[in-house]
């Protein structure tokens, strides 16, 4: 986008070119708020997946001769596997997103790479929630 | 909307003697504004769900765990509470900083000066300052 305020004239084709890249900016940022949507999804699965576990280790410790029914961990494992899942394809999907817009023209105001930094550190704190839950289990 | 559709044959129009008043730019520096406050709305609607989900599990672990008298039971909980409010305070933070500095620069863009407003912003604050009591509650282990 050129530095040249609207208030001065500016040329048709500089309007077009202002436009384009505000435009470009509203995409990204609606690229962004999708990829936080994925975030809210996939913390929650992993999150319930983790409590149901947590919460069937208990229920085993206050009543230890009673065998639970069958599939509370699978029920916890299959959520956290697909918390983890779906934010490592949403982390891809706008990232592909925000190349493409790049190539276009998207200008650097936008900064998409805030939702990828949050999306990383959910992931890392996801997969570790798996490993402690599955490593506690084996142990 | 209708005023788009219409403007992009005059294009040529533009450069005439008594142009038009093109408000297809201003529109637009709005929309992106707008579009900037919906993304901090939904940062916040991010945050808050990892506030609420980390102080729920490792408040309800704490209980469950003092019931039992078995303080080792909640550290697992009580880490991934932190580590998610943590992740949620820090994003809404550098989300609001971004969102002020979008601002900035549409108005250097010719950003009309009275769109935008701070509402977004302010409620964005107050659940950072929600996020913080909740932090310090479960690094406390406060209540229980």
């Amino acid at each position: 986008m050129s530095e040249a305020s609207i208030s001065k004239e500016r040329t048709a084709a500089e309007i077009v070119g202002a436009l384009s890249a505000l435009a470009l900016v509203r995409t990204a940022f609606s690229s962004q708020r999708s990829l936080m949507s994925w975030m809210r999804t996939s913390v929650s699965l992993y999150t319930f997946g983790f409590s149901i576990a947590k919460f069937t280790d208990y229920l085993e410790q206050q009543a230890e001769d009673v065998e639970l029914a069958a599939g509370n961990r699978e029920l916890a494992l299959v959520l956290m596997i697909m918390g983890i899942l779906s934010i490592v394809l949403a982390v891809f999907e706008h990232s592909r997103r925000i190349r493409r817009m790049k190539q276009l023209g998207l200008p650097d105001v936008s900064r998409p790479y805030l939702p990828i930094v949050a999306a990383a550190a959910l992931l890392v704190i996801g997969i570790a929630t798996l490993v402690g839950i599955v490593d506690n289990w084996s142990g | 909307m209708s005023e788009k559709a219409e403007r992009p044959q005059e294009d040529e129009q533009i450069s005439a003697p008594e142009p038009p008043r093109d408000l297809r730019l201003a529109g637009a520096l709005v929309r992106t504004v707008l579009s900037s406050e919906q993304t901090l709305m939904s940062w916040i609607r991010t945050s808050v769900s990892l506030f609420t989900f980390g102080f729920s599990i490792s408040k309800f672990f704490q209980f469950l765990a003092v019931k039992q008298d078995d303080t080792e039971f909640s550290t697992g909980p009580r880490r991934l509470g932190i580590s998610l409010i943590c992740v949620g305070i820090l994003m809404l933070l550098l989300a609001m900083a971004d969102h002020v500095r979008l601002i900035r620069y549409m108005r250097k863009q010719g950003l009309p000066a009275d769109s935008g407003s701070y509402l977004p912003f302010g409620s964005a604050a107050a659940f950072l300052a929600i996020g913080l009591v909740a932090l310090v509650s479960v690094y406390l282990k406060w209540g229980l």
